[in-house]
């Protein structure tokens, strides 16, 4: 007998792959896919027309708002401050470098609650900044400055993080063509260095916003949490679940849900769009 | 332009890159730097095109110092080992960049850029490939583009960096015809790096042998070839 009947299967390089397809599609489906799955099934039991009531109410709308504008205010200031830094810490040697490459990462590391303490310490009417800053009128505390401040400590790290091995890795070719051909270095800057990582800065700036968008523990410290001025709307769906209004809760989830879908989807289109000079 | 080094040396930290040299270009020459790799001919080639600075001695472009000329003052055309074209830039946009690069003052003309571009476009014999971006080009057209973004400047010298090290053995033979023609065409003093004795003989008007930081000989490849100034030499061009 001959074995010829046996079928003939392609063997894979690398061994292994339904097992780890298999775990790594589980867990997607446990820890990100279902819970999603859970909100909007909890949200289509509302009613379209419940539902608009909840988030057309002016305590949700006010809320939004809010969040929104505080979100656009710490991402254009990560935005600014993010590329700052990643340029600093690639093209620069000088003592500390390391030291302040590390810190970089204390946001992520920091439970967002310590962050929230210590800003909301910081720029309270007698804390360090707070005392400089009330005397000019300025009053970060209970005021979306306050939000957005904290929006922006926790996100700064994805803006930097992104931005930085891109930058690490760019040919100094590049530049020192662009010098060759007599550009000064802002030229060089803005028609050579800055289209090639765009991509990644785009990429960066929109997880940012979106992590803004949904911050909770920094912000409620020095928000105050005043309903229709200083309330968030992650705060809000928690107050509604605390009052078992689990409907209220899932409509807000669901509109932050919505936005964060939003993000990312413009998100791969700016990058696609950014590196369509790859593709071809 | 004729270029004259006195003296150059080059140190990076402890390591020495450059032991003092002395070279001089008559302008319109077409020089190879031959040696093996980690002779300082590419660092040689850089201070040229300042690039580098050198740790002491001087450059001197038509009799008239410019050892500490900035790279944007220089105008050297350099061509890059990896060509360094701008990978998020048509071809046309490349050649025209260090056009569009000028301050207002000193910008040709859109209408010129193009006809410019064009002319050079015609000059690497790729006249239509303007729309393209670097990435669906060969190996080549990569070169001949970097040549003539390189051209568009109207340089005052020609600097290149192991311009055919990247392609294959065919390719090669017919670049260094068209870097040949386009330098007689030119008039342009050029300089360019190698470590491939063959190119080097074939193309170059004068070649300087180096090893070790040091120039271990001048002179034309007929005299290189016939009369090797040091065992270096003899073995290198045997090899």
């Amino acid at each position: 007998m001959t074995d010829i009947a046996a079928p003939i299967r392609a063997k894979r390089v690398l061994p292994g792959f339904t097992l780890s397809l298999g775990t790594v599609l589980l867990y997607m489906t446990v820890i990100v896919l279902l819970p999603v799955l859970a909100l909007i099934l909890k949200g289509a039991e509302i009613g379209p027309a419940r539902f608009w009531d909840i988030i057309t109410s002016a305590r949700t709308l006010a809320a939004l708002r809010l969040t929104i504008t505080a979100a656009l205010i710490a991402t254009a200031i990560n935005a600014v401050y993010g590329l700052l830094m990643a340029w600093v810490l690639t093209r620069y040697e000088f003592p500390g470098r390391r030291i302040l490459d590390a810190l970089i990462d204390v946001p992520f590391a920091l439970p967002t609650a310590v962050a929230g303490l210590s800003l909301t310490a910081l720029f309270s009417g007698n804390g360090w900044f707070g005392q400089l800053l009330e005397p000019l009128g300025i009053s970060v505390t209970y005021t979306i400055w306050g939000v957005a401040l904290a929006m922006s400590f926790t996100s700064i790290p994805f803006v930097v993080r992104t931005v930085q091995p891109v930058l690490e890795d760019l040919d100094p070719a590049y530049e020192q063509a662009a010098r060759t051909l007599g550009a000064s270095e802002f030229t060089i800057f803005r028609r050579v260095v800055f289209p090639q990582i765009l991509p990644a800065y785009l990429a960066g700036c929109t997880i940012a916003l979106a992590r803004s968008l949904g911050e909770f523990g920094a912000v409620v410290f020095i928000a105050g949490n005043l309903p229709f001025k200083t309330e968030i709307a992650a705060l809000l769906a928690f107050i509604r679940l605390e009052e078992y209004d689990y409907q209220g809760a899932a409509a807000i989830a669901l509109v932050l849900l919505f936005f964060a879908l939003i993000l990312l989807f413009v998100s791969n289109r700016l990058q696609a769009r950014a590196m369509r000079f790859k593709e071809r | 332009m004729d270029i004259h080094i006195d003296e150059i040396a080059k140190e990076f930290g402890k390591a020495t890159a450059l032991k003092p040299v002395t070279l001089s270009i008559p302008s319109g020459a077409l020089v190879a730097l031959l040696g093996p790799s980690g002779s300082g001919k590419t660092t040689l080639l850089r201070i040229l095109g300042g690039l580098e600075f050198p740790t002491s001695g001087r450059v001197l472009f038509d009799g008239q110092d410019a050892t500490g000329m900035s790279v944007q003052d220089r105008r050297a055309g350099f061509v890059f080992q990896s060509y360094a074209l701008f990978r998020h830039m048509t071809v046309f946009d490349n050649i025209a960049y260090g056009l569009n690069a000028r301050p207002r003052a000193k910008r040709p003309e859109k209408a010129e850029i193009a006809r410019r571009v064009t002319k050079l476009l015609e000059l690497i014999q790729l006249p239509d490939i303007g729309a393209r971006y670097p990435s669906q080009l060969s190996g080549g057209q990569r070169q001949r583009v970097a040549l003539a973004r390189a051209l568009a400047i109207e340089p005052r010298m020609l600097l290149l960096d192991e311009p055919f090290g990247a392609l294959d053995a065919k390719v090669r033979k017919e670049l260094r015809q068209g870097l040949r023609d386009i330098h007689d065409e030119t008039g342009l003093t050029t300089v360019f790096v190698t470590h491939d004795q063959d190119e080097a003989m074939e193309l170059a008007d004068v070649v300087v042998v180096m090893s070790m930081g040091s120039i271990e000989q001048i002179g034309r490849p007929q005299d290189i070839r016939d009369r090797p100034a040091t065992p270096f030499v003899r073995d290198f061009i045997a090899a």
